[in-house]
């Protein structure tokens, strides 16, 4: 099982939203961390044969999606950061159709789908009308969907977000579960879903990959450049526009202000432990395109 | 002043997200077109569809007066049927983008919100009564009978005679769009009855001008009098309408319009008329309150079951160890009955309770009564009353925002677009189903044959107009337009259903059969262009 992708680039009219990316990944979880627009979408909606690549190509098991996309679809989960659901179907009417779709005959879809509702948390909420569900319900809505016909590659996109703070940790655990014998893309701006899941990361910005390490070895990149500085309030502008500012926290002894920074910037700081956060803002800032 | 500004912002803005889609270029090179039909030439050559103002036998010079006139005529008629369903979409699209909700935290008031779109509206159609104009002074000059151009008398017509009914159209659309029930298929439905009522009355009768939306009455009579002054024995007919066929009509000069204070007036009217269904609207109109919006009387129950609390309490209940079984090797085969029965419950899922009643009334009915009663009027209103499930073919996927989803299953052409097609087969059969049973028993198969051309041309015409257009308006548009037409009103060549003796005489259905096949694959590389991204 193995997804490549070779010089994958796309444009939109004038614009490359995403540009010469390559990348070889197995089974496992490979979390996609950028900011608004680095071109994490672009990514996944090519992946999940929504749209093409106006340049290069991808290989499922050795064959082109672009070619053959059937393949790939027929063992494809995909969790869209936007999507909608019919408001008239309730959610096991609504998988129901799904499953129809992927393929999935009704014995065994009615089994996978009691499965899902308990996975999701949805047992009291699936004879109600999806109309009338919450923008977090709704996106469990889509994690069972996604999951409905045991993906080998499940693509989830920004998955986390409309999720109260407990089911987010219950999506990342099952996440991990999943994640043995298949591939799973985790695309997110949220740096902590990442950090609690992936063994693997890409980390991207203005469509081009910036760094693909561990979670370990990104670590490696800021290690001895974070600082804690205390300043007074009044000052925080000033070093906000010239230091990278990981946070900020207001005490009585004034601003606690976290850092990255190749040498210390002051007699005061202090060196503290690296977070994924302050590398991946490091990352988005300092590093070049590979 | 704030308001007028708010209110201006609204139409403006509104206004450019509009006309900067391709689809109004697309709009516009049509009305451009329509410029061409609305002023035929004289020939005996040509066998075309025309429109054509004969006053036994006669027309007035292609001078701009008589072209501003005649094509202000057509145009104001058509456009009304048309430009309604073209721009009766502006609150739905605040409503898809989200850009209401922001809207509704505003401190515009609802009558502004609702002249705001209708400016809106009326810009639109206005602009299209522009190019018209421009397009009518092209084809002056094209047809050649006479190259002055009189500005005056070429574009007063379009002024005085259309601009007043767009108005009252852009108006009616907002009214449509507020009111929940007339928001979807039913209210396009009501509109093209209305206004073909509206359209037969004022034909018929002779009315004041203020009642004359349309403006008809009062150039025809102005022209009827430059016949009488220039023909000696007119005898006063006329005929206004399509026409297929040679023409070959003689001509005479008209000056054109005398404009008297009172029809001035009486077209001021309709704008006042206009402006005062626009308030109406906002009366209807709920400000993107999602409680109100047009749902099923389950939604609502749940919405209101609904708090935050009890979602709070869905997501503590949970049940430890959930886990799901590998489903390896059992996944990816067609399974076509189970994807037709998923379809039809899509269909019929959120259908109100009295239309199932409905359809069952129409079957007995074209069951028991005798088929010269049924197939003319009882079996082509059975087909009309499936119109909004057949709505949503091949645009649901774009409506509910599940193109995603969908497009990322295997052979999504093949399995589900072709499924959904036959979904929409099994309605037009199970709602036709009492004509069907009575065919079979007086042994009507040629009857039979055509209905059944009927049961795929009409899901075909539904998903290619469904799948390229992201709606369901043009379908709509297109079904009223021909059941009206060619079904109620006996065209042969418009006879989709096969409703009329001579339709079969004449072979149609073999054309409407091949018109399914091809709206099929339309249908079919509409969804491939999709899958393109």
């Amino acid at each position: 099982m193995e997804l490549i992708l070779e010089h994958i680039s796309k444009r939109y009219n004038n614009v490359w939203g995403l540009q010469d990316f390559t990348l070889r990944v197995g089974p496992g979880i490979l979390g996609l961390l950028g900011p608004n627009g680095a071109g994490k979408s672009t990514l996944m909606r090519i992946l999940a044969t929504i749209t093409k690549a106006t340049e290069g190509r991808v290989l499922w098991n050795g064959t082109n999606i672009a070619k053959a996309p059937d393949g790939l679809r027929a063992v494809l989960g995909y969790l869209p950061q936007d999507f909608g659901v019919y408001p008239h179907l309730n959610a096991v009417e609504f998988l129901e159709y799904m499953a129809a779709l992927k393929g999935l005959n009704r014995k065994i879809s009615r089994k996978r789908i009691d499965e899902l509702m308990n996975v999701v948390n949805l047992v009291d909420a699936r004879k109600r009308p999806l109309g009338g569900f919450s923008g977090g319900m709704k996106q469990r809505v889509g994690i069972a969907q996604a999951l409905l016909n045991d993906p080998q590659l499940l693509i989830v996109d920004e998955p986390t977000v409309g999720l109260d703070p407990e089911e987010r940790v219950r999506f990342r655990n099952l996440l991990t579960d999943l994640a043995g014998e298949r591939i799973v893309l985790l695309s997110t701006h949220i740096v902590s879903d990442v950090e609690a899941t992936a063994m693997d990361m890409v980390i991207m910005n203005h469509g081009r990959m910036l760094i693909h390490s561990s979670p370990e070895q990104i670590l490696h990149l800021v290690e001895g450049k974070v600082w804690e500085w205390v300043i007074p309030g009044e000052d925080l502008p000033v070093v906000r526009q010239h230091y990278l500012v990981s946070s900020t926290l207001r005490r009585t002894d004034g601003v606690h202000v976290r850092l990255v920074c190749e040498t210390p910037p002051h007699i005061s700081v202090k060196a503290v432990t690296p977070t994924l956060e302050d590398a991946y803002l490091y990352a988005v800032s300092a590093l070049p395109a590979i | 002043m704030n308001g007028l500004r708010a209110m201006f912002y609204l139409a403006w803005s509104d206004y450019l997200e509009r006309t900067r889609r391709s689809s109004f270029l697309i709009i516009l090179g049509l009305t451009v077109v329509a410029g061409y039909f609305y002023l035929p030439a004289n020939s005996s050559t040509t066998s075309t569809l025309a429109f054509t103002l004969d006053f036994s036998g006669y027309r007035g010079v292609y001078n701009s007066a008589w072209v501003g006139t005649q094509v202000a005529l057509f145009a104001s008629l058509w456009l009304s049927l048309i430009g309604f369903y073209l721009v009766k979409n502006t609150v739905e699209r605040d409503v898809s983008t989200g850009v209401g909700q922001i809207i509704a935290t505003t401190s515009v008031r609802k009558a502004q919100y609702t002249l705001g779109k209708m400016l809106s509206n009326f810009a639109m159609l206005a602009t299209m009564v522009v190019v018209l104009a421009i397009a009518a002074g092209v084809m002056q000059l094209v047809r050649g009978e006479d190259t002055h151009i009189d500005l005056l008398a070429l574009l007063s017509p379009f002024v005085l005679i259309m601009l007043p009914t767009m108005a009252v159209v852009a108006a009616f659309a907002i009214l449509f769009e507020t009111v929940s029930w007339l928001s979807r298929t039913l209210g396009n439905i009501v509109y093209f009855l209305l206004i073909g009522g509206i359209i037969t009355v004022t034909a018929s009768i002779n009315i004041a001008p203020t009642a004359d939306l349309f403006s008809s009455n009062f150039p025809i009579q102005q022209m009827q009098q430059g016949v009488q002054a220039a023909v000696p024995g007119y005898n006063g007919t006329f005929n206004y309408g399509t026409r297929f066929g040679t023409i070959f009509l003689r001509t005479f000069r008209w000056s054109g319009m005398q404009w008297s204070g009172e029809i001035v007036l009486s077209r001021l009217l309709w704008v006042g008329v206009a402006i005062a269904i626009a308030l109406l609207a906002a009366l209807f109109f709920k400000r993107f309150d999602a409680v109100h919006d047009r749902q099923s009387r389950r939604v609502k129950l749940f919405l209101r079951s609904v708090s935050p609390a009890t979602d709070q309490e869905i997501s503590v209940s949970v049940p430890a160890g959930a886990c799901l079984t590998p489903l390896a090797g059992r996944r990816g085969a067609w399974r076509w009955a189970t994807l037709l029965a998923s379809e039809m419950r899509l269909l019929l899922k959120g259908v109100v309770w009295w239309w199932f009643i409905g359809a069952a009334t129409f079957i007995a009915l074209c069951l028991f009564l005798p088929v010269n009663i049924t197939l003319g009027s009882l079996f082509p209103v059975a087909w009309l009353w499936a119109l909004p499930l057949w709505s949503a073919l091949g645009n649901r996927e774009t409506r509910y925002q599940t193109r995603q989803l969908i497009f990322s299953t295997a052979h999504p052409i093949a399995r589900q677009l072709s499924i959904q097609w036959l979904a929409g087969i099994v309605i037009a059969l199970l709602t036709a189903s009492g004509m069907i049973a009575h065919f079979i028993l007086i042994s009507d198969w040629s009857g039979l044959l055509a209905l059944g051309v009927g049961a795929i041309f009409v899901p075909a015409l539904a998903l290619a107009t469904g799948v390229w257009t992201g709606n369901s308006r043009l379908f709509e548009i297109a079904f009223v337009t021909l059941w009206y037409i060619g079904v109620i009103n006996h065209l042969p060549v418009l006879d989709f259903m096969g409703a009329n003796a001579s339709t079969l005489a004449m072979h149609i259905p073999l054309a409407y059969g091949i018109a399914a096949i091809a709206l099929l694959l339309l249908a079919f590389a509409g969804r491939w262009q999709q899958l393109q991204g």
